[in-house]
Parts: structure tokens; sequence; C-alpha cells
């Protein structure tokens, strides 16, 4: 009597026929009267018949020209790519031998970390060197004078009369004056001191600078009427902005934007005013020198943008 | 040595005869000739059932070449002309039993999921290639050798190193397992 158990281990052979004609009959009565058991062997016969019709993938043209060839056939199916020569262009360092590969991999990363190794120091002697360019390029005169126009409003004008010294005086004392500085420094006496082919140089302005005249005398208020006439002679506009001048403690300052054109006239015009006033002298063990200059002059680069063809003026009367 | 002047003097008969005909060793002009002629022989074959392995037509190309080696080294022995057919196949079924473990279709968790909850059992049967693919490889290359290619349990043996009688339970296993993915799970 066949049972289920015995069915199943039997199964594959009863569906391929090679049971014996006893056992193929036993197992046939066994199936019409056990359900399970006919529905187990449909469903194998489904899936040997669904495994029958798998499409047999046939060897692709390329592959059966060139054997051996080791360029990839198109990727269709998923499945991790294995073809370490899928990547265009590695084929020829892929095929050398590994000991010239490491080798030449190894002289590579040498040299790599020998060029690193050898920029280090050459990169810091450059910082160092460009450090020191900029030390040497820092002009106190430009310094001092760019506090000033930081803080250009006239609640500072205390503050830039206390310091009392003109930036000419302070970048001559220092040694530092650039070749602005060499223009201006000691254009008070500029017709006396100044030789004959300087006197008549023009001076030269550039974009987004600062012209500060300091002009020392005792009598302030008389010399603000004094400069809003030259500067009223000289075509400024009566209404531009800065041309009455602002009264601080320690002076009067005027600050206004001009035209380029007119700045040279207004130089000598206020040197020629400041002329009239006589040098500030103190005797010290029995020499007498030069305290206070009358009038000095330097230009500063402005952090304020100006127009083109403008330039902006600052003038100084300090009281003494 | 006896062996071997049996074997000659069995050679007089004409069953013989036939039988060392086959047993020539493989006769080819160089590597490339070898290749060539295993290629248009059984190129499709070692192609699809590494295809059907290992899902993906750039491994099966290696697995290709590497059968192909495979065969020219051990060809040189000069004793599998007489089942080149089962020396070519075990070759290849060594190979992607080799391969198949690492390159082989790994189906992701949403892919299982999608089978298991997507299709009746009509369905089912039609992706059948996905389900199949769930079994381990032994059993994979067992039932196209078998199924597909319609070997016999013997050849199969041949081609797998394996027993008839083990091969025969495997594959009841495999296919219960089939049915269960497909039927049980409907």
């Amino acid at each position: 009597m066949t049972d289920c158990f015995h069915f199943t281990q039997s199964i594959t052979d009863f569906m391929d026929g090679k049971l014996a004609a006893p056992e193929q009959k036993s197992y046939s009565n066994h199936l019409d009267s056990c359900a399970s058991c006919k529905e187990r062997l449909d469903h194998f016969k489904k899936i040997t018949a669904a495994l029958k019709t798998l499409p047999k993938i046939p060897l692709p043209a390329t592959v059966r020209s060139s054997p051996m060839s080791q360029q990839p056939v198109r990727a269709e199916a998923g499945g991790p790519r294995l073809d370490p020569n899928a990547k265009p262009g590695s084929k020829n360092w892929i095929k050398t031998p590994w000991y010239i590969r490491s080798g030449m991999e190894g002289i590579g990363i040498a040299i790599v970390v020998l060029l690193i190794v050898g920029a280090v120091p050459r990169l810091r002697t450059w910082y160092e060197t460009s450090l020191e360019k900029r030390l040497e390029s820092f002009n106190l005169a430009d310094f001092i004078s760019s506090q000033f126009d930081s803080d250009d409003s006239s609640a500072d004008a205390d503050h830039k009369m206390s310091r009392g010294k003109t930036a000419t005086a302070a970048a001559t004392a220092d040694g530092t004056a650039s070749e602005t500085q060499d223009e201006f420094s000691g254009e008070e006496d500029e017709e006396e001191a100044q030789p004959k082919g300087r006197k008549d140089r023009p001076l030269r302005l550039g974009n987004s600078e600062v012209l500060r005249f300091n002009v020392s005398t005792d009598q302030p208020l008389e010399f603000r009427s004094k400069v809003i006439q030259i500067l009223k002679d000289l075509g400024v506009p009566g209404e531009t902005q800065g041309i009455g001048g602002v009264q601080a403690p320690g002076g009067i300052q005027f600050d206004l934007v001009i035209n380029n054109s007119i700045a040279q006239q207004l130089q000598k015009q206020l040197q020629k005013l400041a002329s009239t006033m006589p040098k500030q002298t103190m005797s010290r063990n029995g020499v007498e020198t030069t305290t206070r200059e009358p009038f000095t002059w330097y230009k500063v680069r402005s952090r304020r943008n100006i127009p083109p063809g403008k330039i902006r003026v600052v003038i100084w009367l300090f009281q003494y | 040595m006896a062996t071997a002047k049996k074997d000659i003097a069995n050679l007089t008969t004409g069953v013989a005869r036939e039988a060392a005909a086959k047993l020539k060793p493989l006769t080819f002009k160089g590597k490339n000739d070898f290749y060539k002629r295993i290629t248009d022989t059984y190129g499709d074959l070692i192609f699809d059932l590494s295809q059907s392995v290992l899902w993906s037509r750039p491994n099966a190309q290696i697995a290709f070449r590497r059968v192909l080696k495979t065969l020219y080294r051990s060809s040189l022995l000069g004793r599998y002309a007489r089942y080149e057919k089962i020396w070519v196949i075990r070759a290849t079924v060594n190979c992607l039993m080799e391969m198949a473990p690492r390159y082989g279709r790994t189906l992701s968790s949403a892919e299982r999921m999608m089978l298991d909850g997507s299709f009746d059992a009509e369905g089912r049967i039609r992706q059948i290639d996905s389900y199949f693919h769930r079994l381990n490889h032994e059993d994979q290359i067992l039932l196209i050798l078998r199924d597909k290619y319609e070997l016999s349990f013997e050849d199969v043996s041949a081609c797998m190193n394996l027993p008839v009688g083990s091969l025969k339970l495997k594959r009841a296993q495999a296919l219960k397992a089939l049915d269960e993915m497909i039927w049980d799970h409907a």
C-alpha cells in the first residue's frame, strides 16, 4: 500500500517514468485517492515545464569571434561587475606585471612625498619674505593719516589736534617717508628750499587720495575767512559741502571735495598765506630751533569713494 | 603494463577500434585552434549555463574564458576525448561553483518582498527565474542540467561529481522548495 510519504520519496522518479511498472501503477492509484499528492505532482510538472522553457542565451557574436577577448559584452541583467578591464584606459596598466606596477607606484609616492617635503621650507621662506616686504613698505605717516580719515568727523577734531605733530614731521622722524612723502615734506619753504626745477613740478594726484593741508596760526578765525575767499576765488561753488569749515577744539577744519585742477593752485595760495605767519622758535641751551612749521601738507589714500576728477581736501587751521 | 597489452590486443576487434577512435586525444593546432573548436561546439552551452547561474553577461563571459583556459590545460592530458561534453560541462560547473558564491545573483530584500507579495501562482511561475535564483547554486546547476538541458542523472552525476541517489534527492528537495515558494505563499 502506497502512502504519501513513499510517494514523496519517489515523486521525481514517478514524474520521469523511471519506476518499475508495478510501482508506477501503485503510485497512480495513490494519486487517484490523494488530492494533495496529485496537486504536488502537478506543481512539480509545471515547474519542470517552466524550467524547460527558459530561454537559452546564445554566445555573443563578439565572444564567438574572439573567445579570449577581454572586451566585455554589454551588461543586461543585474549582478556585480567582475571585469576589471571594464574601465577604459586601465587595460594596459592592469596587464603590466605586478612588480613593475608596484615599483612605479612606490616611486610615484616617494616623489610626491619628496616634493611636499622640499616645498614646505620654500613656501615658508616665500611667506617670510613677503611679510618682510610688507613691513618695509609700512608707512607710519600713512597709517596715522588713515587713522585720521577713519574718524574724520568734526567731533574727532580734538583727537586730531591732540596728536600735535604733523604727519610729515612724524614720517621724517621715522626716516620711512615714501616717494609721496619725499615730494611734500619740507615744502613749507618751497620757494626757498626747493630747487628751481622742482618748483614748477605739477602736483601729481591719484584717485581716491586726500590732500591734507595743516596751517598753524594764532588767529584761526581770521584765516578762516581768508581760506573761504581763496576757495571762492579758485571757483569752488559756494554751496559746496564743507566750504565754510567747522570749528573744533583747537582749530578749524575744512573738509571738502574739489576739482583736481585747482588743487595745485590751492596749495600755492595756502602756502603763500601761511608764509605771512612767523616761524615759531624755541631757544634751548642757547640754540634756537624751529618748533612748529606754519604750513605742512601731504596726501594719503582715502577710504571713501571719491568721484573721478575730484579730490578730497582737508585744511586744518590749528591754533598754537 | 599487462593491462596496456590487453588493451592493444582488444583493438583488433571492430568495437574496440571504434572505442580507440574515441580515445584519441583531442587534435588541435595550437591554443587558438583549440579555443575556436570548443567555442564552436560548446560555446552556447557554456555561456548559457554561466549566464543562468551568474545572471550577468560580463560575468558569464569571464566564466567562459576561465572554462576555456581550464579545458585547454586539461586537454593536454588527453584523457577526456571519450566524454568530451561531460568534460566541458564539468569544467563549467566547477568554475561556476567557484564564482557563484561571490558573483552569483543575490536578490535584494525589496525584490524578495515584491516576489512574495505581488503575483498569484500563475504570475509567479512566469517569474520562475527569480525564484530559481533563491535556491543554492548547486541546486540551480542541477535543475538546469537535468530539466533545462535534459541530461540523464548519470551524466549530471559525472558533471557534478555527486552520486545519482544524492542528485535525485537534491532535485526533489529543490522542486519542493520552489513549490513552496510559488504556491504556498500565493
